[in-house]
């Protein structure tokens, strides 16, 4: 990989962070905020439905994640790197 | 941010870093990383049974999208993993169990800090010789050679156990080893998970190498499909416990996602035994902050 190749590919990560950083940023706003309390609610209740609700997140999370980085990574070229 | 549940505020950006540090690591090493998010997590001030079942939960996602890729490389022997899961269960059950009995007695944060402190000095000091060893073995040009006597006699040994039942393994190339041996893998390291918060895949996947057998890359798969079951076992037992912060987690897993991409896209760049060298100062990071947080908390008075 000669020089002009790694400069493109620390720009295309440094535009990843920041597009990623503004996507969670929105995320912690939104979505966390307002699984806050029920969540809260939830853990002093019924424990048990905490920790499935809690696996189910997290599952569903991890899938979202996954695609959207992906997504990113291939969008900006450093997906071809893998 | 305030984490009602775990009655702690830490800075999510803190804790998606690292996720995202976490992430990056396990990318780069290939291993779940919950043995640095775990002393990084009790350093920002959460408390030690929130970061054993916090850290489970943010490793089952990230764990998830590994296994599928190892799936799609054919890199998991599922008759091993579902064998071998019966005794992690067990395992974790136990470790959830110390968890408990600690917590009654008040002791959790130095008990475990402690055993957490001493796993990963060992941890630290077997992969910094075996990676040296393995540096000296390529200046003599006999690496291979050395491997694969050395740790087929370990593993040859562990086969003629005759305690019955005894099965087969094919995807993983073993003829016939007692259930018996993959059993007590699959519970030590369960209970490792259980107790400590960790995945252990940096325990039974050198186990299933050296022990079992089993080729590395069937290793990694495999012990990934574990660490998914596992975790997310040791999730719903904890977070059934009281000991998960769910929020906590899922901002730690907005990190780790981005950084195992990024991690594992690095592997291109570096290879070889010079990479687990400096990856042995890491447990060593780890432990000097769990005893450095149990000593200015005057847990040890």
């Amino acid at each position: 990989m000669d020089e002009r190749e790694i400069r493109r590919l620390i720009r295309n990560l440094a535009i990843e962070l920041v597009l990623y950083g503004i996507l969670v940023v929105a995320y912690f706003v939104v979505v966390l905020e307002l699984l806050s309390e029920p969540l809260t609610r939830l853990f002093h209740n019924d424990l048990t439905l905490y920790a499935f609700a809690g696996l189910g997140l997290i599952v569903a999370q991890g899938v979202l994640l996954d695609a959207a980085t992906s997504f990113l990574l291939d969008r900006l070229g450093l997906g071809r790197l893998e | 941010m305030e984490f009602p549940v775990a009655g702690v505020t830490v800075n999510p950006f803190l804790l998606a870093g690292i996720g995202f540090l976490v992430g990056v690591l396990g990318g780069f090493f290939g291993v779940g990383g919950g043995f640095i998010a775990g002393p990084l997590m009790f350093w920002t001030g959460v408390p030690m049974h929130f970061v054993v079942g916090t850290d489970l939960a943010h490793m089952t996602g990230k764990s998830i999208v590994a296994a599928r890729r190892h799936r799609a490389l054919g890199h998991v022997d599922f008759k091993l993993g579902l064998v071998m899961v019966v005794g992690t269960i067990l395992g974790i059950e136990g470790g959830a169990q110390i968890i408990e009995a600690l917590k009654v007695l008040g002791a959790v944060d130095v008990a475990i800090g402690l055993a957490y402190t001493l796993i990963l000095l060992a941890i630290s000091l077997f992969t910094a010789w075996e990676s040296l060893r393995a540096l000296r073995m390529i200046r003599k040009d006999r690496l291979a050679v050395q491997e694969a006597l050395g740790f087929e006699g370990i593993a040859r040994r562990v086969h003629s156990i005759a305690l019955p039942p005894r099965l087969s393994f094919p995807a993983s190339g073993i003829v016939s080893v007692s259930v018996w041996a993959v059993l007590g893998v699959g519970f030590l390291t369960g209970l490792l998970s259980g107790a400590l918060g960790v995945g252990g895949g940096f325990v039974r996947m050198p186990m299933l190498v050296y022990l079992l057998g089993v080729p590395t890359h069937i290793a990694v798969g495999t012990d990934l499909f574990e660490v998914v079951i596992s975790a997310g076992f040791g999730t719903l037992t904890h977070a059934i416990k009281g000991n998960v912060d769910i929020i906590m987690a899922l901002v730690m897993q907005t990190g780790a996602a981005l950084g195992a991409q990024i991690g594992a896209t690095s592997t291109r760049f570096f290879a070889g035994p010079r990479i687990r060298l400096f990856f042995s100062a890491l447990p060593l990071v780890g432990a000097v902050m769990v005893l450095a947080r149990l000593l200015s908390a005057g847990m040890f008075h």
